[in-house]
């Protein structure tokens, strides 16, 4: 799979297929519709969309999985995901909080 | 705004893949026209949508690469079967009087039908003359009997500018014996129908091409279908004339340029409020 067919490209089209959003961040993303039309083509055939029998396309629970695990995981240069993981989040701070950052490695003033 | 769904997009391309249109330029880039289509549809809400998507499985994108091939067909046919009983044939523009000395695209078919039927009455028993003005006929040919005449144009529409065109033709330069044939590259079924009702024979080197939604065979209700396209059309500048194609013919054609035949939604440019609209197939 080349990088317009990462797994963040993949993970973000499930989620706008199951939020019923439109491709706008996927353009935004620099990929065209024609490279939209083959992402949809390979979740469907990976297992991750699926047709109902109403006519609508939803996530099956392969893709739901894999929407998933992509919030778990850790930060993937390639891609550009931004994690949703825990361990990833910086706590907020109040408006007059001091806030000192780290010196850079082998830095000490 | 309404947006274009990931669904959408797939079907567009998939449209584009079953039409044969290039999706992609020579440089790897989107073609202008996907993205043109890509721009038409997120303008328009689910069920405009999905009336353009339905419609445009339909269109006949007759360009300028394809027009040596109908030109030589519609020789294929003059030659086969329509020349028996005569032994002069004359192929002219269909023009209106008020066009002679406008570049019109009947010059341009008539050009390269020229050189078609020029190479097949090489060695036949009739003989060819084709002339770029209707006055040349009794000019150069005055003492011609029974003579099979082609009055040509790339496209026939409506059918309106044809039959002045031949009124006009029978009035000023016609005689008795002549036999008058209208020949196009493409033509609308009841611009046919209608001049045949008058008498008025047309062959056309391509199948003729039915309304885009009246006559359509995908669409169920025809009656939403229309109102779909009139709701879309209120948002364009248009002249009334041109609401469903010019003279209501609900065209799905593309020729060298665009036909004012067609539904205005694929080539009128301009937005009622004044900006412009994403026509793919500007005219």
């Amino acid at each position: 799979m080349n990088e317009r067919y990462s797994g963040a490209n993949l993970a973000l089209l499930i989620e706008t297929i199951r939020a019923r959003e439109g491709i706008d961040l996927l353009l935004e993303r620099g990929l065209d519709v024609a490279q939209i039309a083959d992402l949809l083509r390979a979740a469907r055939l990976g297992g991750f969309i699926e047709q109902r029998e109403s006519g609508e396309t939803v996530p099956t629970d392969a893709g739901l999985r894999f929407l998933s695990d992509v919030a778990k995981s850790t930060p993937d240069e390639s891609s550009g995901w931004v994690t949703r993981a825990e361990r990833h989040r910086v706590p907020n701070i109040g408006a007059f909080d001091v806030f000192l950052p780290e010196a850079p490695p082998g830095r000490h003033d | 705004m309404p947006s274009l769904t990931a669904l959408d997009a797939t079907r567009l391309v998939e449209l584009f893949e079953a039409l044969r249109w290039s999706v992609r330029e020579a440089d790897g880039v989107e073609s202008a026209r996907l993205t043109l289509f890509r721009e038409l549809l997120h303008e328009l809400d689910a069920e405009e949508k999905e009336l353009i998507l339905t419609i445009t499985a339909d269109f006949y994108l007759h360009a300028l690469d394809s027009y040596q091939a109908s030109a030589a067909r519609l020789a294929d046919m003059v030659a086969v079967s329509l020349v028996d009983g005569h032994d002069f044939v004359v192929a002219l523009p269909l023009q209106r009087p008020k066009d002679v000395g406008l570049p019109k695209s009947a010059g341009l078919a008539l050009y390269l039908l020229r050189h078609e039927l020029a190479e097949r009455s090489r060695g036949a028993t009739w003989r060819f003359c084709a002339w770029d003005r209707l006055n040349l006929l009794n000019q150069k040919a005055a003492t011609r009997t029974n003579a099979l005449i082609l009055l040509v144009d790339d496209f026939i529409g409506s059918g309106t500018t044809a039959r002045e065109c031949v009124a006009a033709f029978r009035r000023e330069h016609a005689r008795p014996s002549d036999k008058v044939i209208l020949c196009a590259f493409v033509a609308l079924s009841r611009a046919a129908e209608a001049l045949n009702a008058e008498g008025v024979d047309l062959i056309a080197a391509n199948p003729l091409q039915r309304r885009g939604i009246s006559d359509s065979t995908r669409l169920r209700d025809k009656v939403a279908a229309l109102a779909t396209m009139d709701n879309i059309e209120l948002r364009l500048k248009l002249g009334a004339d041109y609401r469903r194609g010019y003279k209501q013919s609900e065209a799905l054609v593309y020729m060298a340029r665009c036909p004012n035949n067609t539904f205005p939604v694929y080539w009128a440019d301009t937005r009622k409020t004044g900006g412009v609209w994403p026509a793919p197939f500007r005219r």
